[in-house]
């Protein structure tokens, strides 16, 4: 297969940016959309030029480090699907691709197509987390939890963070991300002891860097490779009425 | 204390908490306001739609007090609004050459995207539409032996202004899709929504926009048509 | 080639005295402890933030010590152990089906083939409880029973069922709660946290680790960071076969260039094929996806028993497919260890019942699960995997039988540590699958998680005060002339990778590297293989210095530059695991040496002359590493010829 790429060039994050037109020729169907990119640096290493910047690692979707904008679209047109899952047989043979970084002014730009997404570190730092030092943990089968309830939890907890979230909303909100964490904690009984804390915190978080609101669009669930569902953005928000009912000394 | 509950219901969080309660609030309004009003299509030259406002009326500091509450809800939700606009504009200075919906699950629409506009329509229609009627020439007419203002007459006439009648018309359409994406938005907000709820609700949103809006919608073309003045 | 008998050591492990089940008690007991006051004194350097990484980094600084933790990926939750798919093992016996810490230290050591160290083994299965029951405090969302409680599913080499899962996602699930815990040490202030960091040295001074020097791999500085002790949580080195089931990034390069430092380096040769990941597709490819060996428990693997059957699976009937597994290991079936279910698949391909386009792949079928259980009990086990499956291949496994074919996928050989999980660099310690000791010559399914979270949650929180309380903080400070000396060195090496010049790419010297890996240093292996791998080897590594093209700058963002540096490291590495696979005159577990099989073509141990640790000391480029030895006893899972019949 054959394929025209426009891709955003950026040096460095103070500097101006722009597309570069590239083809890459003789690509295999079942190729990843990342596998066809390292052909592409292949050559333009052959040709003395700068590779083009990326990040990806484990190459099965679930570290998420991988995320591009392709076409538009946060790890590209298909549902359920990071990046580097998906196969070129997706694209039509001669097809035009658009190729951008995630774009969210908490997301600043590297280089090329390389963000650096510590904000969502910094969400989790705030509160994503049961305060349980190593040792103090009773026996894992003392609290019983409802098959239901830990499903559920583990649809949450199945979010990888790799801010594709982010990338699709209109707002570069991180509620999906956020929402995620404090839903799957909040679900659990293990969490529940610094609920009001904990989605008090990473919700100022979250503001701090700068991500937008949620408009409930939804498009964020669409963009999910792990298909994380908005219910949780609403449990987020149950969860900060609970805070705000239960008086700000529990949320201190 | 109070520092720290308004820092909460300053959040992005708390701004769609008061988004989603003030619009629902709202569309509570809509719903009472738009029952009054079908009262023009009785077809007994207005006379239940004037009892209606004159029994309003008869209470007194009660409606004053409402009229206060119902512009604090409007302005409470413009504000908001607005915020929660600018600072989601902040959260992307700098946007995509292309940008496209992956649909599936996704509810995104022109309704979604252009609330701030189709809010905006309304923020400068609703000051309009009270001077128009609320604030309007004061008609007297006597039902039941009782003198009160002729309220229909003053509907009648102005919607037989083609202009009014059709720019109406037109503004209830941004209603409408204010309301498709609002009435399901307001309840994620406020936290109400679940699995299993969620499209409902949403079906139930669309449908209700399309009901509230089209009443609205109808009554001016309505009025322009077939009613005659009185 | 052969180590110099005059001139090796024998290591000594430092195993505490007393009966198996009582030595670690008494170890903790006996350790040298600091004190609450003074552990904030001292700097602790943790490398990697996978489930070692992270778990250490949290528990020593929740213990008080000031801890630097760094990573490559850009943030600590990406770390490659995200990627296990199966589950953790731990001895809970809440299934009452026999289990026991006894039995699961049997079945690791057994599983190992009689190559691990029985005091670790022990502690390791002993300390499996505590894990589970902090993973699940930290709100890992474990599979449960209708009842509420946890559930657990089987793996192989294990006739009990211990394994407790979340979905196919557990060393997701199982890292963001150590990553989470982690987390809360840096908003704590406690842990420093360095994403996007590379380290590229250990300085070494007065024979002591004092500290590390890596490269920011987004400006592209050169950084020195000090600290009281260093410990190496950098994972394995599959990698160096190309193709494995690692992360592109996955690399050995830190835990080399402490072996350079003077870390001695054991079993380098052990390394674990997987056997049920996505068989090899086309040239472009980056790396080889893994199908948990969970699934080993519904699915059946079969090939036709015809050579050469192109029929679809379909339509090949029950009597002309051959279950190899059951056939051969009744007793274990499909869930034999993975040593043996590669191996197997390896030679009915070698015999050309091989199916798929390339001949070089079996079928993992699940209908009868799915008839026997539903297709919802079979998607809720599985969904994930067979969605990825779906999406790599385009094939629906509900409908069609999964192709699979073993892949380089963990290595049981890294640094030698005592049972302190110290290296022989005083101060240096080596954390999870960094470290060689607990897994022998082949690592069961569901043990990795465990052994990574035991050593960074529960061992080194203890061992490292033992030898911090002898260690008082002396004001170390980067301005110490060795860390310079590091300095100096790495950026010679980055402005000689950067000035060759040559023509081909680093991808194109680790594909050569890696394909000499896999037919020589692979699932089977034999002498005349080896010294060929060595010789090809040195020839490649001598190419890559006069001809590998790197571009871009040393002061930037610059991947090449990365993966150079690991490749270059790589053709070292490669050599030593061939130079140890030859020494290693015997075959055990993962390491297959073919003139060394029974009748019936299973591994032949030959624990008279080969019942040790091989332990490589470095001795300069131009010099040939040195083979030590640590002697094993096994008194308690006494050798036998391992059977899953």
């Amino acid at each position: 297969m054959k394929f025209h790429l426009k891709i955003w060039r950026q040096a460095g994050p103070d500097q101006p940016g722009r597309f570069v037109d590239y083809t890459v020729d003789d690509i295999s169907p079942d190729m990843s959309f990342l596998e066809m990119l390292d052909q592409l640096n292949e050559q333009l290493v052959k040709e003395n030029q700068d590779p083009i910047a990326f990040d990806s690692d484990c190459r099965e979707g679930i570290c998420g480090t991988c995320g591009l904008v392709i076409n538009g679209m946060a790890h590209g047109p298909k549902l359920g699907c990071t990046t580097c899952e998906l196969r070129m047989r997706h694209f039509p043979d001669g097809a035009t691709i658009t190729v951008e970084p995630f774009r969210a002014d908490a997301f600043p730009v590297i280089k090329d197509l390389v963000v650096d997404r510590s904000a969502l570190d910094r969400i989790i730092a705030a509160g994503g987390y049961i305060s349980v030092n190593t040792g103090s943990a009773p026996d894992a089968n003392s609290v019983p939890v409802p098959k239901h309830v830990a499903e559920e939890a583990m649809d949450a907890a199945a979010c990888i963070g790799c801010g594709a979230c982010v990338a699709a909303c209109p707002n570069a909100s991180a509620s999906l991300f956020t929402a995620a964490k404090i839903s799957q904690l909040a679900l659990l009984p293990q969490g529940h002891p610094e609920r009001e804390r904990r989605v008090i915190k990473m919700v100022e978080q979250m503001d701090l860097e700068g991500f937008g609101a949620c408009s409930n669009h939804g498009e964020c669930e669409a963009a999910c490779p792990k298909g994380i569902s908005i219910t949780n953005i609403a449990r987020m928000r149950r969860e900060y009425v609970r805070a705000i009912k239960n008086g700000a000394a529990a949320a201190r | 204390m109070v520092s720290m509950a308004t820092r909460h219901w300053s959040s992005t969080v708390g701004k769609k908490l008061i988004m989603g309660l003030t619009g629902l609030l709202l569309i509570g309004y809509l719903i009472i306001h738009l029952t009054a009003n079908l009262l023009v299509f009785a077809g007994d030259g207005g006379r239940l739609l004037n009892l209606y406002a004159h029994t309003l009326h008869q209470t007194g500091p009660l409606l004053v007090v409402a009229r206060i509450l119902l512009a604090a809800l409007f302005l409470f939700h413009i504000v908001s609004g607005i915020r929660v606009t600018l600072q989601n504009r902040r959260g992307r200075t700098r946007g995509y050459a292309q940008y496209a919906s992956k649909g599936g699950p996704s509810k995104m629409t022109p309704a979604s995207r252009w609330m701030i506009v189709t809010g905006l329509i309304l923020m400068v229609f609703v000051p309009l539409h009270v001077n128009m009627f609320s604030l309007g020439p004061h008609y007297e007419t006597v039902i039941d032996g009782q003198p009160m203002r002729d309220l229909y007459r003053l509907v009648v006439e102005r919607f037989k202004e083609p202009q009014v009648a059709f720019s109406y018309a037109a503004v209830m359409l941004f209603l409408c899709l204010h309301l498709s994406h609002g009435f399901w938005s307001a309840l994620q907000s406020l936290g109400a929504m679940n699995r299993r709820w969620t499209p409902f609700a949403y079906t139930f949103g669309v449908v209700l926009s399309i009901l509230l809006a089209g009443g609205f919608f109808i009554l001016p073309l309505y009025t322009y048509f077939f009613i005659p003045l009185p | 080639m052969s180590a110099n008998a005059s001139t090796t050591v024998v290591l000594d492990a430092k195993i505490p005295k007393g009966p198996i089940e009582d030595k670690w008690s008494n170890h903790k007991a006996s350790v040298k402890l600091v004190s609450p006051a003074n552990k904030r004194k001292y700097t602790i350097i943790v490398v990697g933030t996978g489930l070692a990484g992270a778990s250490a980094a949290a528990s020593l600084a929740e213990l008080g010590y000031n801890v630097l933790n760094f990573c490559i990926q850009d943030s600590p939750r990406r770390a490659h152990s995200v990627a296990a798919q199966g589950g953790i093992n731990a001895a809970k016996n809440y299934q009452n089906d026999g289990d026991s810490v006894y039995r699961l230290f049997y079945d690791t050591i057994k599983g190992g083939d009689y190559r691990a160290r029985e005091a670790n083994v022990y502690r390791l299965a002993e300390l499996s409880v505590n894990i589970i029951d902090q993973a699940v405090a930290q709100g890992v969302p474990f599979a449960r029973e209708y009842g509420g409680l946890l559930a657990n599913r089987s793996f192989g080499g294990a006739q009990v069922s211990r394994t407790f899962y979340a979905r196919g996602q557990t060393g997701q699930q199982l890292l963001l709660g150590a990553y989470s815990a982690l987390m809360r040490q840096v908003q704590a202030g406690k842990v420093k946290l360095y994403p996007r960091r590379e380290m590229l040295d250990l300085v070494v001074i007065d024979g002591r680790a004092r500290g590390i020097v890596c490269r920011n791999l987004v400006t592209g500085e050169i950084e020195k960071y000090a600290g009281d002790a260093v410990c190496l949580a950098t994972g394995g080195y599959s990698t160096v076969f190309f193709l494995s089931t690692n992360a592109v990034n996955s690399n050995a390069t830190a835990a080399w260039r402490c072996y350079k430092k003077g870390a001695f380096f054991a079993n380098p040769c052990f390394t674990q094929i997987h056997p049920t990941c996505l068989p090899q597709a086309g040239a472009g490819q980056s790396k080889l996806t893994l199908m948990s060996e969970s699934l080993r428990n519904d699915g059946r693997v079969w090939v036709p028993k015809k050579k050469g059957d192109t029929r679809p699976p379909d339509q090949i009937p029950e009597s002309e497919r051959d279950y190899f597994l059951e056939r051969r290991y009744p007793a274990f079936g499909n869930l034999v260890p993975r040593d043996i279910a590669s191996r197997a698949a390896k030679a009915v391909c070698d015999e050309g019942y091989g199916v798929g386009a390339t001949g070089r792949a079996v079928y993992l079928d699940f209908s009868d699960a799915i008839r026997r259980l539903g297709v919802d009990v079979i998607r809720e086990r599985y969904g994930n995997l067979f969605q990825m499956y779906y999406e790599i291949t385009g094939e629906d496994p509900y409908k069609v039988p999964m192709r699979i074919y073993p892949a380089p996928h963990y290595t049981m050989g890294g640094l030698w540590v005592d049972y302190n999980l110290m290296t022989t660099i005083p101060g240096l310690y080596a954390l999870g699958e960094a470290n060689f000791s607990d897994h022998g010559a082949n690592r069961l399914g569901a043990s990795a998680l465990m052994q990574g979270l035991a050593d960074g949650y529960f061992i080194i929180p203890v061992t490292i005060g033992d030898f911090l309380a002898d260690h008082r903080p002396d004001g170390l400070t980067t301005d110490h002339p060795a860390f310079d000396e590091s300095v100096r060195a790495i950026q010679d090496q980055v402005r000689r990778l950067l000035s060759i010049n040559g023509k081909r790419t680093v991808r194109e010297f680790h594909w050569e590297l890696g394909r000499i890996m896999w037919d020589n240093v692979g699932m089977s292996r034999n002498e005349k293989g080896l010294k060929q791998a060595i010789s090809d080897i040195r020839a490649l590594r001598e190419e890559f210095w006069k001809d590998v093209k790197v571009t871009g700058s040393a002061d930037d963002f610059n991947k090449s530059l990365e993966f150079a540096g690991r490749v270059a490291d790589f053709l070292e590495l490669g050599e030593l695991m061939a130079m140890d696979a030859l020494d290693r005159a015997e075959s055990c577990g993962g390491h297959f040496r073919e003139e060394y099989q029974t009748p019936d073509g299973e591994a032949l141990r030959r624990d008279d002359e080969f019942c040790h640790v091989s332990v490589w000391e470095y001795l300069g480029e131009d010099n040939a590493a040195r083979r030590h030895k640590e002697p094993l006893v096994f008194e308690y899972a006494k050798p036998t010829q391992r059977s899953y019949k």
